[in-house]
């Protein structure tokens, strides 16, 4: 059917101009409650934390880079996987981790091939407080598939990219958004994949990961 | 779909399956008992059901606005946007893309629309292998049947069942345990991931003025299908839309704590478009369909248009009396429990379903479990009254409410009654119950006690009363 005749089909059962636009609406977004919460960069933090553990995330604490780039080194140490994939040089990385990619001979996305890997290494855009939740804005390097294939994610992040709500990291996203739209795709992830559906029983890596390990580095609210 | 069977039929038959009745009671009290304690601990729930209630109800008003809107942004970016009055011209727009892009394989995530317009059925037909990937779609497509709950499709069937599914399906050596499934079950599809042609997802919440697509999913499925294959095509009932990004963050908190009792869903995509100039990765190619398919019949109809807000939790199958006792298949529609036997009648809009809005209580517990407070029990009693005024209801029924009338307008008339029936029930009144199954009354006491009449009415109690105190 033709775009406008199915347009005016609805607008004439509502009894409107169609495409006429809607007056002023009083209530957009979350209740003022919510939307009002202050909270500290401390509280934001531990909230953040305690949820994304809560969710079977996993949280590395790293009270410096040359911390977190040890923490980085130990956790593939354990993993010793045989293959290690990563965004490209030149995605958002919110922490220079290129010595411990390299060391691990990570393979690049835009340079290698990525859809076989069994770590995948990410930053991420923001942590969530309210819901334990990393936010992902994927494109040009910073591939979306290299956090979703393999079997466990390692994402690198620092303590200034929690925010919370997930109001406010979709409200900082429209702000950065290129010319004047979204990335096309923005991942938000609590935990690692999960299911139900073999008699109730709780299970995890299903489809995605089933380990989502975040290396949290310490900075004060203002960022780097 | 079983348009030839009643739902009493069919609810006999969930009735006899004890393994059936045990895992919906499980599931439906584990989900419903998450919920509150989620709900509880995230605190002011009526607050948010009343703003998930405004935002729905605004938005459906100015439907036209907000799709033209969303249409719009999509197109700038590329995407196909196709708008289908019904499911032929849905599956048209799908033959077309099958043909264009030659397509072997499609993988799918859960999509409620898919089912309603039969695509699988339609895909098999056209000779395109179709691979359902939620674990408990993927189940129930294995053995042949459909989902029997909105959220968790194979709550009908035992872990022994789905290894049997699975061994084959190619699964070697396999057990019972949840591990070794899951194992096979992410092996055997990641394969068909990276070998489909076209990835086909459904709509949580499309955002008008950003033009983006909001999937949910716990096990990740639905993204790998968005983004694996080179095409994505998703399908929207067109009253999926949120206003704003900043809306959408509400639905973020009302659809998982009343669909599972989780404080917030696992993975949430937002896709605004097709991969872009620089992307590695992410389909080259994106539509999205969106379908009325009965939808709009329901638009400026005070007593229905609410039915539109409803964000497919399935809160109110976890509440449902009835849902509990008969699972999700007898209601024989895709749509299954309270807002299933609301919407089915209304989507079909034919004699199919009419049945549906009598296996209900009435009791309202769909009504207090909405998110967004859809009056689903006054619907149900609206749909009755259209039956009865569209086929002048049953004659024995009819002869009964007439007699009542008569009866219970005159209060003479009211006390012969009860005096006959007093006289009557002499014989089967024991102990102040009637056990016996006679006549109309056999429907009630075949499983119960019938509360026999008492030895007075409170009228000749009253009245004798009034004698004593004025004799004292």
């Amino acid at each position: 059917m033709d775009k406008t005749a199915f347009l005016a089909n609805i607008a004439s059962r509502l009894g409107r101009p169609p495409g006429s636009a809607p007056g002023r609406r009083d209530a957009i977004g979350v209740p003022d409650f919510w939307a009002h919460r202050r909270t500290s960069h401390e509280e934001r933090v531990a909230t953040f934390c305690a949820r994304f553990q809560a969710l079977a995330g996993e949280i590395v604490r790293c009270d410096s880079e040359a911390a977190l780039l040890a923490a980085l080194d130990e956790a593939l140490k354990a993993l010793n996987p045989p293959s290690v994939g990563a965004w490209g040089k030149h995605a958002p990385w919110p922490v220079n981790v290129e010595k411990v990619l390299e060391k691990w001979g990570a393979r690049r996305f835009g340079e290698q091939p990525v859809l076989d890997i069994d770590v995948g290494i990410t930053g991420a855009s923001f942590g969530v407080a309210d819901t334990g939740t990393i936010v992902l804005a994927c494109g040009d390097a910073a591939g979306r598939t290299v956090h979703q294939v393999p079997l466990v994610h390692l994402v690198v992040m620092r303590e200034s990219q929690v925010v919370q709500s997930l109001g406010d990291a979709m409200a900082r996203l429209r702000e950065v958004a290129p010319i004047g739209h979204l990335p096309a795709y923005v991942h938000f992830i609590s935990g690692p994949s999960r299911s139900s559906d073999i008699e109730n029983d709780q299970t995890i890596g299903v489809h995605g990961p089933a380990r989502v390990i975040c290396f949290l580095l310490q900075d004060s609210a203002d960022g780097p | 779909m079983n348009t030839k069977s009643s739902v009493r039929d069919r609810a006999k038959v969930a009735l006899g399956d004890d393994f059936l009745r045990g895992a919906v009671h499980f599931t439906t009290d584990r989900l419903r008992n998450r919920k509150q304690a989620v709900t509880e601990d995230f605190g002011h729930w009526e607050a948010w059901r009343d703003r998930g209630e405004a935002i729905r109800r605004h938005t459906i008003e100015h439907l036209d606005f907000y799709l033209a809107q969303f249409a719009d942004n999509l197109e700038r970016l590329g995407a196909h946007v196709h708008f289908c009055a019904d499911a032929r011209e849905a599956l048209d727009v799908v033959t077309d893309i099958v043909h264009t892009k030659a397509a072997r394989r499609v993988v799918k995530s859960k999509s409620m629309v898919t089912e309603e317009i039969h695509l699988n059925h339609h895909l098999e037909e056209l000779g395109v292998e179709v691979v359902e990937t939620d674990l408990g779609e993927y189940i129930v497509q294995l053995a042949g049947e459909t989902p029997s709950h909105i959220i968790i499709p194979a709550i009908h069937k035992t872990r022994e069942q789905i290894k049997a599914l699975f061994e084959a399906d190619g699964g070697e050596n396999l057990t019972t345990e949840t591990r070794d499934l899951v194992a096979f079950a992410r092996r055997r599809l990641r394969e068909m991931y990276l070998t489909a042609d076209i990835g086909i997802t459904g709509c949580n919440f499309a955002i008008a003025d950003t033009g983006s697509i909001a999937l949910f999913t716990n096990e990740g499925n639905a993204d790998l299908v968005a983004n694996l294959p080179k095409t994505h095509i998703v399908f929207m009932g067109m009253e999926r839309i949120l206003p704003t990004l900043a809306d959408l963050e509400v639905f973020a908190h009302l659809l998982p704590k009343s669909a599972t009792g989780q404080n917030t869903i696992t993975y949430l995509s937002l896709i605004t478009g097709p991969r872009r100039a620089g992307d590695g990765d992410g389909p080259e190619e994106m539509h999205v369909v969106i379908l009325d398919n009965g939808r709009s019949r329901q638009l400026g109809d005070p007593d229905f248009q609410a039915v539109l807000h409803c964000i497919r939790c399935g809160a109110c199958l976890n509440v449902c009396p009835v849902y509990r006792q008969i699972g999700g298949h007898a209601y024989g529609s895709v749509y299954p429990g309270p807002i299933g036997a609301v919407l089915s009648p209304l989507l079909e809009g034919g004699e199919a379903y009419q049945d549906l809005p009598y296996a209900s209580s009435l009791c309202g517990a769909c009504y207090e479990a909405c998110p967004v407070k859809i009056p689903l029990h006054d619907m149900l009693v609206k749909e009755r009254q259209q039956f009865v005024a569209k086929t002048g209801g049953k004659t024995g029924e009819k002869a009964a409410f007439a007699a009542y009338r008569v009866t219970f307008a005159d209060h003479r008339r009211y006390l012969g009654a009860i005096r006959l029936a007093r006289r009557l029930q002499g014989g089967f009144a024991k102990g102040g119950v009637i056990r016996a199954k006679i006549g109309p009354l056999a429907g009630w006491t075949d499983r119960r006690d019938f509360p026999a009449l008492g030895q007075q009415t409170f009228r000749e109690w009253w009245m004798e009363r009034k004698r004593g105190t004025r004799r004292g």
